[in-house]
């Protein structure tokens, strides 16, 4: 299914010669394009580097360095996510197998609950976490009799950055596990392999790129996660502000480029979570390529 | 042949239920047929009334049960994703994977605990809140005159942003999907931007842009165009937000078209606007839609970019999440939990349509 897609995709792109428009509609539309992408993503992300830079490098380094403040939100932010993208990478590789490799009932209810942080507000998210650990939550009394703290420190942080990016890695990996089909895993538990091998050399090889992206993608946005981290942290400065809560802080005190300083760290995050992204799409098509072109010669 | 009753006359036809031959004196007829005067003729005409009957009776059953057919049809439309959660009992084949491929208890355990633990527990904990309001408290809670106002700028901001994207992701994915041009490539992977991009940098570079001394707002505030701190502004980031979502849904169908309906459309002499509204849009419409639903359900939600761009005064620019935000920091738990359940509503009822739109669109694309 996959090769003859790709095949279908290559013919449609190369019969496709001929335009039913005239030169000029097409140079206008995209131009006018070029212009939606120029205004909307282009300028503002170059904006966020001139900002960043306007004032030489030496201050950029200040700025994002000299300030203790925003120094222990970069490490925050980098102790917070990977506890995150571990769990919901574990989970998503859990629960990709579950519903591609075997059909139970209740499978398509279990898939629709995989998408509901989508659809829940991060400030409400956050606002949960409040209601289970907050001091007049459900649990907040007891954990606060032994002397533990959710809200407004690091476990509750982890928490609302879990509980956003959820569904990244199970969305990536389920179409990639469909498409790929059980076959390779059927021959290879008849021919005497135990769970484990199976894993690490059949499956985890072939889901690879797209359990990749599914991990970066992932860390991105628990990276870049506001609302329900807002919620959560206190904002006690130097304790729990992760970078986007740093950002919000340095831009209330007019501290403009301190500000652009640490949006750019995260700029540049998305940007290269982007370039790997195409990496890994222009690697699958050349593999699908390669083996739509065995098939033809077989 | 002669009548059976009549030796002497000619028969003009036979009897339906005892063959005989009839002549004109005893030969009655019965409708469909004929049949031995004061003979069969009584038997005769008592099953036919018999038969009519139970032909009467069953057009009826089956008029009922065609109606009820498409009753269940429409039902079904509205209540599928609730049905076929719990499909999965056919497929044999995959059923027997079970037996084959090991990990089916301790992958559906992981993933059952987790999702109870990380997504159904906190979703319970909000209706348990909800329910220690009494009515009126709820009611004063979700309906007051901000709250209302919040609403109304949520869904009016979210609405308009969702259709300017449904304009420019139409127009982008047609770009990218019928031109070749240089860039092409790298514009198509900036699409995804807007999805990669923390929120918060988002809201702080438009706000920066826009305001008095920004790149764009040097020119734009004085021509009396103001974007920061207006509910314009607020639409602004939210179409940024939203641009992945309708060119994502609408490159694959578009790639899946061909131009050669288009090219016999105007062969056939239709002109421009005639192919794009008779041509192109009904088989993308049911992505179009899925495309608005899942613009309009992340525009509702997002607080990030928002607060930084809009001034959040009560009643003119406060949108939903930064009204449950500022009721959280007033320590007002239950009253934000009412908003926020209100707001869960809305978009669990959108996730719904998105459901059955994009059931529709796979059954309708063959």
């Amino acid at each position: 299914m996959h090769t003859s897609r790709a095949v279908g995709q290559r013919h449609g792109t190369t019969g496709r010669g001929s335009h039913t428009e005239p030169v000029w509609v097409r140079y206008l539309l995209i131009s006018i394009a070029v212009c939606i992408m120029s205004v909307l993503v282009i300028i503002p992300v170059a904006s966020v580097f001139y900002q960043a830079l306007a004032n030489g490098l030496g201050t950029y380094r200040e700025q994002l360095l000299g300030d203790a403040d925003t120094r222990h939100a970069i490490w925050l932010t980098f102790c917070v996510v990977p506890p995150a993208v571990l769990a919901n990478t574990v989970f998503g590789v859990a629960v990709a197998w579950a519903v591609t490799r075997f059909r139970f009932p209740g499978r398509t209810l279990l898939i629709s609950i995989i998408d509901l942080p989508f659809a829940v507000s991060p400030v409400v998210a956050g606002l949960m976490i409040m209601l289970l650990f907050g001091r007049q939550g459900l649990w907040g009394p007891w954990l606060g009799a032994h002397g533990m703290q959710v809200v407004f420190a690091y476990p509750g942080l982890v928490l609302a950055t879990t509980f956003v990016t959820l569904p990244f890695v199970a969305r990536e990996l389920i179409p990639v596990m469909e498409a790929l089909g059980s076959d390779e895993e059927v021959a290879a538990v008849s021919l005497g392999a135990n769970g484990f091998q199976l894993f690490w050399r059949i499956t985890l090889p072939n889901i690879s790129l797209g359990l990749l992206y599914g991990i970066i993608l992932c860390n991105a946005r628990a990276m870049g996660e506001f609302g329900a981290v807002h919620v959560v942290s206190g904002h006690i400065a130097g304790k729990t502000d992760t970078m986007p809560l740093r950002i919000e802080k340095l831009f209330q005190e007019y501290n403009m480029p301190g500000s652009f300083a640490v949006a750019s760290v995260l700029t540049l995050l998305a940007l290269v979570t982007l370039g790997i992204k195409t990496l890994l799409e222009h690697q699958n098509a050349k593999l699908l390529a390669a083996s739509a072109d065995e098939q033809v010669e077989a | 042949m002669k009548c059976y009753y009549h030796r002497d006359s000619d028969a003009v036809g036979i009897c339906k239920s005892c063959c005989k031959g009839l002549c004109v004196a005893c030969a009655a007829d019965v409708g469909n047929g004929l049949a031995c005067r004061n003979q069969c003729e009584k038997r005769v005409r008592s099953v036919n009334a018999l038969m009519d009957r139970w032909i009467r009776a069953a057009t009826f059953a089956d008029r009922v049960a065609r109606g009820l057919q498409q009753a269940f049809l429409a039902l079904g439309a509205f209540v599928r994703p609730a049905v076929s959660l719990f499909s999965g009992w056919s497929s044999l084949s995959m059923q027997s994977n079970r037996r084959i491929l090991p990990g089916f208890r301790i992958s559906l355990g992981i993933s059952i605990g987790y999702l109870c633990l990380m997504v159904i527990l906190p979703l319970l904990v909000c209706v348990y809140k909800v329910t220690t309001l009494t009515s009126s408290q709820f009611f004063n809670a979700v309906w007051t005159e901000r709250a209302r106002s919040a609403y109304f700028i949520t869904l009016s901001t979210s609405f308009y942003a969702s259709v300017i994207d449904l304009g420019l992701g139409f127009l982008l994915a047609w770009v990218l999907v019928r031109y070749e041009f240089p860039g092409k490539r790298i514009l198509d992977s900036l699409v995804d931007l807007p999805f990669a991009l923390p929120t918060a940098v988002a809201g702080l570079v438009y706000s920066s842009l826009y305001s008095k001394n920004g790149w764009f707002g040097k020119v734009l505030v004085p021509m009396g165009i103001k974007f920061d701190g207006t509910n314009a502004g607020i639409v602004l980031v939210l179409v940024f937000i939203g641009l992945p979502f309708v060119v994502r849904t609408l490159q694959p169908v578009l790639e899946s078209m061909d131009g050669d309906v288009e090219e016999a459309a105007a062969s056939m002499g239709a002109n421009r606007w005639q192919i794009i509204w008779r041509v192109l849009v009904p088989p993308l419409a049911p992505a179009m839609w899925t495309g608005f639903a899942l613009t309009f359900a992340r525009a509702m939600g997002e607080y990030g970019s928002v607060v930084f761009i809009s001034s959040n005064k009560p009643y003119a620019e406060e949108i939903v999440p930064v009204l449950i935000v500022s009721r959280l920091e007033e320590f007002a738990e239950a009253e934000a939990t009412g908003i926020a359940m209100v707001m869960l509503l809305m978009s669990f009822s959108l996730l719904m349509l998105i459901n059955y739109l994009e059931w529709r669109s796979s059954r309708y694309a063959h």
